[in-house]
């Protein structure tokens, strides 16, 4: 069954557990009172308080119902897609790799030709010419590189917080599924066993850092960032444990009622636990980039802060 | 209404004696129906249609049991075959008295009795002069009114023990 239909199966849990609770009032009572022929006005006077009993249980849904839809996250998914094409240098080996799933973006023939750029700037001399190549053309490959990289762990983040969405889906309806099938199985002959695996709970696999390119020597060597990715889509090495699997088990409806907020607990705890891990990944990212931001954006030239007061020629005189 | 409730209401059971001459279905929870080779009901003896029927029950609980795991197999969305043995001191109890109890129906006439323990033994009477007495087809709604009320007792009575255990 579907997860739109959360809040009506919300509604029919609270509900039925009222009437079993009231059900087993009834035999409660019939048992003790032989010969009383009106069990229903005893029955009906205990309905206020166990309605109070179970007031909560649908409100505890409710959370899990605004969750954000996953496909929401489809639209700037693909836009970072596009992003990594355009960034692809596309070199023989790993140069054109998604370093987290390992998806072969093509080359952007475009990028190749900053380096053909040298032999037009033959003639242009001076500081500015020669800070142009080394600030600029030498290290132009590795920063496409490493620009390459940090969209790839953008991309990779918001595809294992599509699958934290997508599994939280999966496991409250679950939940609320079980929940209806156990109060339906507790009359049967058999004991109303049943196991919830949490699978949230495996949405989001690390990944081994991802060194950044050093290029040109001023670069500090040895830097990797931490990748985060959704573990449907990494290869099966990086792939997270198998999720837990908790047995529930209940014979009236307290007891299973009982059992469904400790799932609910439990499925709040695998969000945050599985947010973490992202929200860990982007803050090392972040203070890397940070600290590191000549590696990722090429140095602004002097020449674009220069105005007729500050520009002199090899004379000294200003134009 | 849960799937598991669903399919269960659904459920359709057949099952045929081998050598007997005798067909049974169950459908949804209590509906019983047997049905005889066209033509032989009246040259049966009660005692040959205690065994027979005794027989068919077994049957139809098994394949009862059967449908009952798949159905709830995909209600839960795993792989149910059984039940795990028990661990619990409780659920030690509750299969103990569950193997011992004794359900029991009638027909409205009283001319047909069923009753089972621990739904493994089960046992069926038959009055005398019954075949001779009844129709075929009042035979057949006879059994079937026997059959359900069994069924009834059989439900009344796990509930009865899983309050006393669990509650």
């Amino acid at each position: 069954m579907s997860f739109e239909q959360l809040m009506t199966h919300a509604r029919d849990i609270q509900r039925r557990a009222i009437e079993e609770e009231l059900e087993l009032m009834r035999r409660r009572i019939g048992d003790d009172e032989d010969g009383v022929f009106d069990l229903e006005a005893p029955v009906e006077s205990m309905r206020p308080q166990i309605e109070r009993k179970y007031a909560d249980v649908t409100s505890l849904f409710q959370p899990f119902a605004e969750m954000p839809d996953p496909s929401s996250f489809d639209g700037v998914i693909s836009q970072l897609n596009q992003v990594l094409g355009i960034l692809s240098a596309g070199e023989a080996g790993d140069a054109a790799k998604d370093p987290v799933n390992g998806t072969i973006f093509p080359a952007n023939p475009k990028l190749t030709k900053v380096g053909g750029t040298e032999s037009y700037i033959e003639d242009w001399t001076g500081p500015a010419a020669s800070a142009f190549k080394s600030e600029f053309i030498d290290p132009f490959p590795a920063v496409v590189q490493n620009q390459f990289i940090v969209a790839s762990v953008l991309k990779s983040a918001l595809e294992a917080q599509r699958e934290i969405w997508k599994n939280a889906r999966a496991d409250i309806d679950k939940i609320a599924e079980d929940v209806l099938t156990a109060l339906d199985r507790m009359h049967d002959c058999g004991k109303n066993k049943w196991t919830m695996t949490f699978t949230v709970m495996a949405s989001v696999a690390a990944i081994a850092a991802v060194p950044l390119t050093a290029g040109a020597s001023t670069f500090a060597l040895g830097l990797a960032v931490t990748a985060v990715g959704a573990a449907s889509q990494v290869a099966a090495a990086a792939a997270p444990d198998d999720p837990p699997a908790i047995q529930f088990s209940g014979e009236t409806p307290e007891v299973i009622i009982l059992q469904m907020r400790r799932a609910i607990q439990k499925l709040y705890e695998g969000i945050a636990d599985q947010e973490a891990k992202i929200a860990d990944a982007m803050q090392k990212t972040n203070s890397l980039v940070d600290q590191h931001r000549d590696m990722f954006v090429t140095k602004q030239p002097a020449l674009s802060r220069g105005h007729p007061g500050n520009i002199r020629d090899l004379m000294g005189y200003s134009r | 209404m849960s799937v598991l409730a669903e399919r269960l209401e659904n459920m359709r059971v057949r099952v045929h004696v081998p050598g007997a001459g005798l067909e049974g279905e169950l459908r949804g929870r209590t509906g019983v129906r047997i049905s005889f080779e066209p033509g032989t009901y009246e040259f049966r003896t009660e005692r040959d249609l205690e065994r027979h029927l005794a027989s068919l029950a077994r049957l139809l609980w098994a394949g009862r049991m059967k449908e009952y795991y798949a159905a709830l197999s995909e209600a839960l969305g795993e792989q149910i075959s059984g039940e795990s043995p028990p661990i619990s001191l409780r659920d030690q109890e509750y299969d103990g008295a569950r193997d011992a109890l004794v359900a029991e129906g009638r027909s409205a006439d009283g001319r047909i009795y069923v009753s089972v323990r621990g739904m493994r033994d089960w046992t069926v009477r038959i009055a005398e002069n019954t075949v001779r007495t009844l129709r075929e087809d009042q035979f057949v709604a006879a059994v079937g009114e026997a059959a359900a009320a069994l069924i009834q007792d059989q439900f009344a009575k796990i509930r009865r023990l899983k309050d006393e255990i669990y509650a």
